[in-house]
């Protein structure tokens, strides 16, 4: 690390950075959290009123039930598709990774394994919505091998006990790939010497795991542990397309009741509070990850 | 056997991964009936129709479309990876004040709630007479992406010895010629990891794009998909054909720099 | 020294490089585009598209000045960008909008009752104005809503901000007439609920195919298109004017039976699997492919219906039939305004964007040209003029009740209230839980009931 005899030098590096986030970032991080104690329908901003805390007292409180009862809902959803996401995608990446890397058709696979990632676009969300469907693939397969009690009459969307199964199978789906690499990137990257010497020294695999490979992974965890809790908590165009967060508000997440809130009920205010107080969350659940990794980032 | 058991594990996945393209390639090439009748078969029935896909792209303006896609995503990576490299250059390799502030700052803009800000974005946007422009469209995914690209950008040179810096200086050069001649195209991995996040991302991106832009002649691919969709009542098989143009570039660049991306990770978010 | 300042020289040059490299953009001035010889115009409405353009163009013949028209989709895309725009004066002269009062816009467009005489607004259809003109219902329950918006509160009854474009009626069901023949049917419209209900169980027990679709994805959908014609029907429309109003509850016995005719669909399966993740457009479309055989839609769900394939003589269509023993035996369809023309506050060509708007909703040929070409049914009364519409608008236009009918007596309270209260968004979700069948008629009225208690407890 080098302290610089010209103490600006390092700030003009930082300078196009920074300006642009001065020209495009601050005005609307500040605009749209001092809107959050506004109450204000979208347009014109001299017709907004400042009411303080009221819009949060409204969904955290319970000054309005029925918002409340949506925030909570929501908030439980988004905790669901990020738990899952993790407990799933982790274990699975983490075993693909060790088998592709002993493949001789790495390439092959590799290339095919990244197509989710480049299909982020809305079509594919049609497509998933084609395969949930009651006559989709899912149920089809479900029903030709036999797991017939797996296979939803109204289509995995269409139930509100399965849609956010859907929608979880879909963020998995999404999310496997991104994560799959970040492990296979870290395992090529240990230097096989390191195995030989410590086979070498009778060190047990179990060992090796523990001694070796696990150092390596713990801060690929923490990125991708990450990477899916804000995927999950920012979740909006898939669900939006797949369920609109229905039925019977089964699969609504914080991104569609924030949507919902500004642009089909116009109330602008109470929905930036929501989306804030979601920052929050994201932002402490990110800190508690850090923290227990015990990695410095 | 284990090896057996191996490949059809990998091999399940892949079919996985690679279905839903196959039903789109399927379904854009079966005619408005079919698509309408079958929409879960990928198998069309009876004759392929190809001519679908001219007909797509000129019942739009999709080739002007195409070139704005273009120009819009080359300017975007150009940008993030030159100001978030200057950027992470000088988080990586100096000390100063106000570091840990300036960088958490930038980091936590990764958790931003994007729907909030949307509006207070175009405002600020239209203040400096922006909207309808490719500036207009480009900052904003600029600024969006430098949250990963700082962080992979800092840990990259991070793990560049730091020898190499100081026998930079004893050859007389200047920061900034160390930075561009000598980090920079060491960093060539992780600008590739990010270049290719950030084609991907820009490419897709149609929220920001659909606010900004008033004119059709300044519409992006996935505008002008959007725009086949409410305009031919969801005829599958168009809509197919549609999003298949706009992926196909995206999917032709990406085997050259798939090998790129994982070396860019490995070194990037490996080793902090 | 000198490393420094080649240092900065450097960056500054490729700052420039950056921001040069972006300038591929043109700017536009917006809302103002020129002297007054060009409109601008945003719609949604990709349909009406050519509709617009056709009435624009004799427009531009009359007078010589052009209206270019952008149109941007979906409509919660259409509803972001009017926001944005609005807050930035960038809006176009001309705005097609949702006939409403109250939804936000009003700060940024022309408020028209001072400018607009009863010589105009005698010539549309007799009900074209109430979605837009403000009433005092709706005032009052603005000044006492505390969470209502600082726009809504400052609007007075009387005031409009738009003029009517273009009318239609939800409460109409289609028949698939090959199914119904298949069946065994007779290819009439049934008189009551339970003949309909009958008739799908014959058509899915001789066919196999489900009875109904309707967009139940999305939740509201059924109370708009049909249930609330099923209430006004079964109790009258005041009875319905005071559940909204909250002076009476779901489950009592005038309102319980309406509920329950959701639950008899779910009950006897009739209607499409998967039908809880079908969009509107959807259910068009499995209607149109032979997968139900009933879709709920209204006047305009016949061009899309023709747009897919399907042909006029194939169809049968009737309004939603009473449930028996209601107090209105048949429903007219009653036509309410769908969108509205408005013009821009700030707009520098207002005095030739309000002609626009004006010639545009009362000018015949103009309404004419407009409604051929968008297939939707001007809210201007044609007169004799009726003659030149396309044949199937034409027979749509026949079919609306000539006189305002029981629906247009609610539709004040139902403005008023249903966005507002947000007892009727758990209704909804209910509905769709009766479809799962997962909950009762009676539990979802009683769910009503409770959630309206609650939130006049705390005041909402």
């Amino acid at each position: 690390m080098i302290t610089t005899r010209s103490k600006w030098v390092p700030y003009l590096f930082l300078l196009p950075g920074i300006l642009l986030f001065l020209a495009v970032g601050v005005y609307s991080v500040g605009f749209s959290i001092m809107l959050s104690f506004y109450n204000w329908s979208g347009i014109d901003f001299s017709t907004a009123r400042f009411e303080g805390l009221s819009n949060f007292r409204q969904f955290l409180l319970g000054d309005n039930p029925i918002v409340t009862q949506n925030f909570y809902h929501s908030l439980l959803h988004n905790v669901l598709i990020a738990v899952s996401q993790v407990v799933v995608v982790i274990p699975i990446a983490i075993v693909l990774a060790f088998v592709l890397q002993n493949t001789k058709m790495a390439t092959l696979y590799r290339t095919v394994y990244f197509l989710p990632m480049i299909a982020s676009g809305v079509a594919i969300f049609y497509v998933w919505k084609g395969l949930f469907e009651p006559t989709g693939a899912f149920n089809a397969l479900f029903q030709a091998i036999g797991l017939d009690f797996l296979a939803v009459p109204g289509g995995m969307l269409g139930s509100s006990s399965t849609s956010l199964t859907g929608i979880i199978l879909t963020s998995i789906w999404g999310g496997l790939p991104g994560t799959l690499i970040l492990y296979y990137a870290g395992l090529t990257s240990i230097d096989p010497t390191l195995y030989e010497a410590a086979s070498v020294d009778g060190a047990s695999k179990l060992t090796m795991i523990m001694k070796i490979t696990w150092p390596l992974l713990k801060p690929i965890t923490l990125i991708a542990v990450i990477q899916m809790v804000n995927g999950a908590f920012q979740a909006f165009e898939n669900v939006f397309i797949m369920t609109g967060g229905g039925p019977a508000g089964s699969s609504e997440v914080i991104g569609t009741l924030v949507y919902r809130t500004a642009f089909l009920n116009n109330n602008y205010g109470l929905a930036s509070a929501i989306g804030w107080v979601s920052f929050l969350i994201t932002g402490a659940i990110a800190m508690f990850s850090i923290r227990s990794f015990k990695v410095d980032i | 056997m284990v090896k057996t058991i191996k490949h059809i594990i990998l091999f399940i996945y892949g079919l996985t991964c690679v279905y839903p393209f196959v039903w789109m390639i399927g379904t854009s090439l079966k005619t408005s009936q079919d698509a309408l009748a079958n929409p879960q078969s990928p198998f069309p029935k009876g004759p392929l129709m190809w001519s679908t896909f001219s007909e797509v792209w000129s019942k739009l303006n999709f080739s002007r479309f195409f070139v704005n896609s273009v120009v819009v995503s080359v300017i975007v990576i150009v940008g993030v990876v030159v100001i978030y490299t200057m950027m992470a250059f000088a988080f990586a390799k100096f000390r100063f004040k106000g570091k840990k502030l300036i960088y958490y700052t930038f980091i936590a803009l990764l958790l931003v709630p994007g729907v909030t800000t949307l509006i207070p974005l175009y405002i600020n946007m239209t203040n400096l007479g922006l909207q309808n422009s490719y500036v207009g469209i480009i900052l904003p995914m600029i600024n969006g992406a430098a949250p990963f690209a700082i962080f992979l950008f800092t840990s990259y040179f991070g793990t560049i010895s730091h020898e190499l810096y100081e026998c930079a200086v004893l050859d007389g050069c200047g920061n900034f010629k160390i930075y561009w001649r000598i980090y920079l195209p060491l960093a060539l991995p992780a600008i590739g990891t990010i270049a290719i996040l950030n084609f991907i991302g820009s490419w897709n991106n149609i929220l920001w794009p659909m606010i900004i832009i008033d004119k059709q002649e300044m519409f992006t691919l996935p505008m002008g998909l959007m725009y086949l969709d409410s305009s031919s009542f969801k005829k599958w098989n168009e809509l197919m054909a549609g999003a298949l143009i706009t992926v196909i570039p995206v999917l032709l660049s990406f085997p050259f720099m798939q090998k790129m991306y994982v070396k860019g990770m490995t070194v990037g978010s490996v080793k902090m | 020294m000198k490393k420094k300042s080649t240092l900065m020289v450097t960056m500054l040059s490729v700052l420039c490089l950056v921001v040069s490299a972006c300038s591929g953009g043109q700017k536009q001035e917006g809302g103002d585009a020129s002297s007054g010889k060009e409109l601008t115009m945003w719609t949604w409405k990709v349909a009406y598209t050519p509709g617009i353009e056709a009435a624009a163009k004799l427009y531009e013949q009359k007078t010589g000045v052009k209206v270019k028209l952008e149109t941007f989709t979906p409509d919660d895309t259409y509803r972001q960008k009017i926001q944005a725009a609005g807050n930035s004066k960038n809006l176009p002269d001309v705005i097609n909008w949702w006939a409403s009062a109250g939804d936000s816009i009003e700060n940024s467009v022309v408020e028209l009752s001072g400018e607009i005489g009863d010589d105009v607004l005698g010539k549309y259809y007799g009900t074209a104005m109430d979605p837009i003109r403000v009433t005092q219902s709706q005032v009052d329950s603005w000044q006492n809503d505390k969470n209502a918006t600082t726009v809504q509160k400052s609007l007075k009854a009387g005031q409009f901000y738009g003029l009517p474009l273009d009318i239609g009626g939800f409460f109409t069901f289609y028949g698939n007439k090959l199914l119904m023949e298949k069946a065994g049917l007779k290819t009439e419209a049934p008189k009551t609920w339970e003949e309909f209900v009958s008739m799908m169980e014959t058509i899915k027990s001789k066919t196999g195919t489900p009875g109904l679709v309707f967009g139940a994805k999305t939740s509201d959908l059924w109370e708009n298109w049909a249930g609330s014609a099923l209430a006004i029907m079964y109790g009258g429309p005041q009875s319905y004017v005071e559940l909204l109003e909250r002076k009476s509850k779901m489950s009592d016995p005038g309102h319980l039976p309406v509920v329950k005719a959701v639950q008899t669909l779910a009950d006897k399966d009739l209607l499409m699997p998967g039908i809880l993740s079908t969009d509107i457009d959807g259910a068009d479309q499995a209607f149109a492919a032979g997968k139900a055989a009933f879709d709920l839609g209204g006047s305009f769900t016949m061009s899309t219906l023709l747009a897919m394939g399907m042909k006029p003589e194939d169809i049968v269509t009737f309004p939603v039939p009473p449930i028996e023993g209601s107090k209105i035996t048949s429903w007219t369809t009653d036509p309410f305004t769908l969108t509205m023309l408005a013009v821009n506050k700030d707009s520098k060509n207002k005095d030739t964007a309000l002609d626009f708007i004006k010639y545009m909703t009362t000018d015949p040929d103009a309404a004419v040209a407009f409604a051929n070409a968008a297939y939707t049914v001007p809210a201007l009364n044609l007169g004799d003029k009726a003659k030149d519409l396309d044949p199937n608008l034409k027979a749509i236009v026949d079919s609306f009740a000539a006189e305002p009918g029981p629906y247009s007596e609610a539709q004040p309270a139902i403005n008023a209230f249903r966005g507002k209260n947000k007892e009727w968004e758990v209704y909804a979700q209910s509905l769709q839980s009766i479809i799962e069948k997962k909950m009762t008629a009676e539990q979802a009225a009683q769910k009503f009931d409770d959630t309206m208690k609650s939130l006049q407890a705390s005041g909402n």
